[in-house]
């Protein structure tokens, strides 16, 4: 069954369809049979009256009875009197009950009997079909409305079953409407009883992913603390190595391999902090350009060291996104923009609002990536040439992943392109507007 | 004369209606689209046009049993392509059941032949007599509404079912159907004697009258027959046994390859 609504509406019209032609077709027969009943009577009657007749007056009156009527007196087997229309011979058997004889091209109730005290025989009968199209016309017009009203039941029973199913599109809606993260129950008592047994399952469901999610962010955030000590003696370590005067190319592998260990440690922490921020809804508005000027300040020292320069463009836009987490997201691409610059290199980032979204560009002057790999950079633990890559950068391959990560939470979209300005890689990740900052 | 019209419309769409209804329910069950209904009725309604307008052509032929043997062999037609469809239900061979859409179309097309002339000569008939529209109206559309009733719940009755049990129901209604067609078609034979019968074997008019509203209706769905003549119940049997014979085979042989593959 695919649709619970045509299988409704189907069902019932169907339903009442056979239902009404049972008790359609019982009422046929039944005033049918009552029909036959009064005609029966009155056939008695007529007998009698003839037999009344027949013992006062020695003749019958002419057209006694109409051309629906026909009867026949015998003595015996004398055919003593007859109606115009009646036959010759004896029409039907005279032992008092009804027959329903051929005669004329049509069709006779009939009844023959022996009038009391003496060997007279009377037979009366009907035109079968002259009472038989009179019920027939009364059923008929009793019965049209109930058929050709099938149709506006059919609507009728089509909205009903419309309204009844409405708490369950309601109860899709909600769900269709919901965030990935929104893992909050759903108040029972908004649905129908009938509902109550999915809304509990759904209920339990989220509550049972919830507390997955929290074991999940517990367990990366436990053992990405847990791993920052060691790492941390790891690394004294191999400080005090180096006061020793023991250089070898080892041990410089060695001091890149720990660094690139606490950036994916940081790295890991941050996601973390970033999905706890994206559960409470933020619907606070925030300036994409000051958040992106802060995020400047806090970095320019490590830029300067590498003798590049920064460059900010464009004017303050609003957005409702967590600003904490938005700062992540500028301050991993704005990092990777630096590290993959050369030396002396150039960073521009620009803000701009565009079709109702607020757009952040960054771009640098490094070697870019090419075309092939935009897609898959987005994947976690993803590094171009993977672990054969032979730069000297520190990186996790987790980076680009909470970008996108965090821009999927509030909504936002990124694209790479080439850099016009300064040929390397550029950036652009946008936003829905919240407006703009002046209003 | 209400009541036998309509008796006449739904001995005609009921037929019609309760194959429609179990094909569709097939279709449900094996993953076939539903659409091929349309193009089976509309090729369905066309051809019984042309062929109700060209019986008085067809009923000279065969020295005028023309009508009636044609009759017969599109129910024997219509009997070969159900009994492909039952034991392509039951085939081991799941790539032929892609057939399966292509038999129905034809099944069903080939019935609104047989069943849709019918009407339309019957109600070319009526409709010339003056003041019989509105009767003829109302009891067609009772006829076709209580025989598209009769469908939906039965093709309904059956999709919500559990496969193997619909499947079951699904062989056993066609078998009944096929057979009753194989029955009609003898009838038809047996009325333009090209089948010569004895005397009736049996008599159930006092339990089901052919001429009562059951008996019709029983006649247009499973071929019944209140008198059997002897010739008449060997066809019935044979006919049945020569779509339960593969069946029965292609079950065991099924069963077989099942209790192979079982560790």
């Amino acid at each position: 069954m695919k649709s619970i609504r045509t299988y409704l509406v189907l069902v019932i019209l169907s339903v009442i369809c056979l239902a009404n032609f049972t008790a359609a077709m019982q009422g046929y027969r039944g005033s049918l049979k009552a029909a036959d009943r009064l005609v029966e009577n009155r056939l008695s009657e007529k007998a009698h009256i003839l037999s009344a007749f027949l013992d006062q007056h020695t003749t019958l009156p002419r057209g006694i009875f109409d051309q629906q009527t026909l009867y026949q007196i015998w003595d015996q087997d004398e055919l003593i009197a007859s109606s115009i229309n009646a036959p010759d011979n004896l029409f039907a058997p005279v032992d008092g009950n009804f027959h329903l004889q051929s005669h004329a091209g049509d069709r006779w109730r009939a009844v023959g009997m022996t009038l009391d005290q003496s060997q007279i025989q009377v037979i009366v009968a009907e035109k079968y079909s002259a009472y038989a199209s009179l019920t027939e016309d009364i059923l008929l017009r009793a019965i049209i409305p109930i058929i050709w009203v099938l149709p506006v039941l059919g609507i009728l029973v089509w909205l009903v079953i419309h309204i009844g199913l409405q708490p369950l599109k309601r109860l899709a809606n909600s769900l269709s409407k919901r965030e990935a993260n929104d893992l909050k129950v759903i108040q029972m008592d908004a649905y129908a009883g009938e509902l109550t047994p999915i809304v509990a399952a759904l209920n339990g469901l989220f509550s049972r992913l919830s507390e997955a999610f929290d074991r999940e962010r517990r367990f990366s955030s436990d053992a990405a603390h847990e791993l920052r000590t060691p790492l941390a003696a790891f690394k004294v370590n191999l400080h005090s190595l180096g006061k020793n005067e023991i250089q070898s190319e080892d041990l410089e592998r060695l001091k890149r391999t720990s660094e690139r260990m606490e950036h994916s440690i940081e790295q890991l922490l941050t996601l973390n902090r970033v999905a706890s921020a994206g559960e409470g809804a933020p619907l606070e508005a925030y300036d994409l350009y000051g958040i992106t000027r802060d995020v400047i300040a806090d970095m320019y020292v490590i830029i300067e060291n590498r003798k590049q320069t920064i460059e900010l463009a464009g004017d303050p836009l609003l957005l409702r996104v967590d600003p904490g987490s938005l700062a992540v997201v500028i301050r991993n691409l704005i990092d990777n923009a630096s590290k993959y610059s050369p030396k002396n290199g150039s960073i521009l980032v620009s803000t701009e609002s565009s079709n109702g979204m607020a757009i952040l560009r960054i771009e640098d002057s490094g070697k870019g990536i090419p075309k092939a790999e935009h897609a898959r950079v987005l994947e976690r633990f993803y590094r171009i040439g993977g672990d054969q890559n032979d730069s000297d950068i520190t990186g996790s391959g987790l980076g680009l992943s909470i970008v996108s990560f965090v821009l999927k939470l509030f909504g936002g979209k990124i694209n790479f392109f080439e850099s016009k300005t300064l040929g390397g890689l550029g950036v652009e990740i946008s936003f829905p507007s919240a407006g703009n900052s002046d209003d | 004369m209400l009541l036998d019209i309509v008796i006449i419309v739904l001995r005609e769409t009921l037929e019609a209606s309760v194959l429609i209804g179990v094909l569709l329910s097939v279709s449900r069950h094996t993953d076939i689209n539903l659409l091929w209904i349309f193009p089976a009725m509309i090729l369905g309604t066309a051809a019984a046009l042309f062929y109700a307008l060209s019986l008085g052509e067809i009923s000279e032929w065969f020295d005028y049993a023309g009508q009636e043997v044609i009759n017969a062999g599109m129910q024997y037609i219509i009997y070969a392509l159900l009994g492909c469809i039952v034991c392509l239900l039951f085939s081991l061979d799941k790539q032929k059941r892609k057939y399966l859409k292509g038999l129905m179309v034809a099944s069903v097309a080939m019935a609104m032949v047989r069943e849709g002339s019918e009407l339309f000569v019957f109600y070319t008939a009526f409709l010339s007599q003056p003041g019989s529209a509105l009767q003829a109206a109302t009891s067609g559309f009772i006829g076709l509404s209580v025989g598209v009733s009769a469908g939906v719940i039965g093709y309904y009755a059956l999709v919500t079912q559990k496969p193997p049990t619909a499947k079951a129901f699904q062989a056993f209604l066609l078998v009944l159907i096929l057979t009753g067609m194989a029955m009609q078609a003898t009838q038809l034979l047996i009325q333009v004697d090209w089948i010569t019968v004895n005397e009736p074997v049996w008599d159930t008019s006092w339990l089901v009258a052919e001429p009562s509203a059951t008996g019709q209706v029983l006649y247009a769905v499973f071929g019944y027959e209140a008198t059997p003549s002897l010739i008449e119940i060997i066809l019935y049997f044979i006919s049945m046994a020569m779509i339960l014979g593969p069946v029965m085979l292609l079950n065991f042989f099924t069963k077989n390859r099942n209790n192979e593959v079982k560790p």
